[in-house]
């Protein structure tokens, strides 16, 4: 498990086997594309493909069954970054982190606020971002009491909510 | 509890200049309003264009509490090698959190790549002028 040299650039590196993100950055890129641009193609490919379930629409219900999205892009030149949190309702979260890189002086949008930025600044939406595999997910989760879940130190602990504080910790 | 995947991608451009990105939808059966590392700038990516980037996945609830990405470049910046840099990110979660999930991959500005995981095996991608097409490295905890 070697440190492992490459030749020149450009170079496109991506977390797991997203081969086909990683081919769309690096076309990209090679086609004489910015760092930034290229993260743009490569991390839009895995939205749009759902990689693992777990990128873009479709995925990972929340507790009510709803889809949101997290998305983060830095320039390391300027030092410029943009990033949406919590953002409902809109699937192109790089297309909106860069959209706040570039058109704001801003950090980080969160929340129904960061979509409503998104679809103003051009992005589509609202869309309903579950899926009939999410809601079977969710539902099956629901049926099986909720478990498991995320929730310490509540009552009820093996049951769905509504939660309220237990004491044994005072 | 549950896995928590993340694209979180690396670029050096032909200009030697340096991006990163992550998108995910986080964990599933999260509670409403919850944030993981994905949209955490020094968490789940960063890149400093002197020194390199980095890119981390897991579970990012714990590991947003150590800046891992951060970690990473600013080690590298001191002179550390990405296997070195990344190992001791992953180490310091471990060390606090030996039941985390979770793996970074870090990338300096001569091009050369490492990854450290633990609790799980990871596997990252690289597409570089030496490869014909993407190759998958495989990183074991």
């Amino acid at each position: 498990h070697e440190t492992v040299q490459s030749e020149e650039y450009p170079l496109v590196v991506s977390t797991w086997p997203f081969v086909e993100a990683v081919r769309a950055a690096w076309k990209a890129v090679d086609g004489g594309s910015s760092a930034v641009d290229a993260v743009v193609e490569g991390c839009s490919t895995c939205e749009e493909l759902r990689c693992d379930g777990t990128v873009g629409p479709g995925g990972s219900p929340d507790e009510n069954g709803e889809t949101t999205i997290d998305a983060l892009i830095m320039d390391g030149l300027t030092m410029e970054v943009g990033a949406v949190a919590a953002m409902r309702y809109v699937t192109d979260g790089i297309k909106a982190a860069k959209l706040v890189m570039r058109h704001t002086e801003h950090t980080l949008l969160v929340g129904e606020k960061a979509s409503e930025f998104a679809i103003s600044m051009g992005l589509p939406g609202p869309t309903n971002l579950s899926s009939p595999e999410s809601m079977e997910t969710w539902t099956k989760w629901k049926d099986g009491r909720c478990q498991p879940n995320f929730r310490k130190n509540v009552s009820p602990a093996n049951s769905c909510g509504p939660y309220s504080p237990t004491h044994y910790l005072q | 509890l549950h896995s928590h995947d993340t694209i979180s991608m690396a670029v050096i451009d032909r200009m030697g200049h340096i991006a990163v990105g992550t998108s995910t939808n986080g964990a599933t059966f999260k509670i409403p309003g919850r944030v993981g590392d994905g949209p955490i700038v020094g968490s789940s990516a960063y890149a400093v264009e002197e020194v390199g980037a980095c890119c981390a996945t897991g579970d990012g609830d714990i590991m947003m509490r150590f800046l891992p990405c951060y970690q990473v470049v600013e080690s590298m910046r001191l002179g550390m090698d990405p296997k070195l840099a990344a190992n001791d990110a992953i180490a310091r979660i471990a060390k606090k959190f030996p039941d985390f999930l979770g793996a970074v991959v870090a990338l300096n500005k001569k091009g050369e790549h490492a990854g450290a995981c633990h609790g799980w095996t990871f596997k990252y991608s690289v597409r570089s002028p030496a490869m014909k097409d993407v190759e998958v490295f495989t990183v074991l905890p």
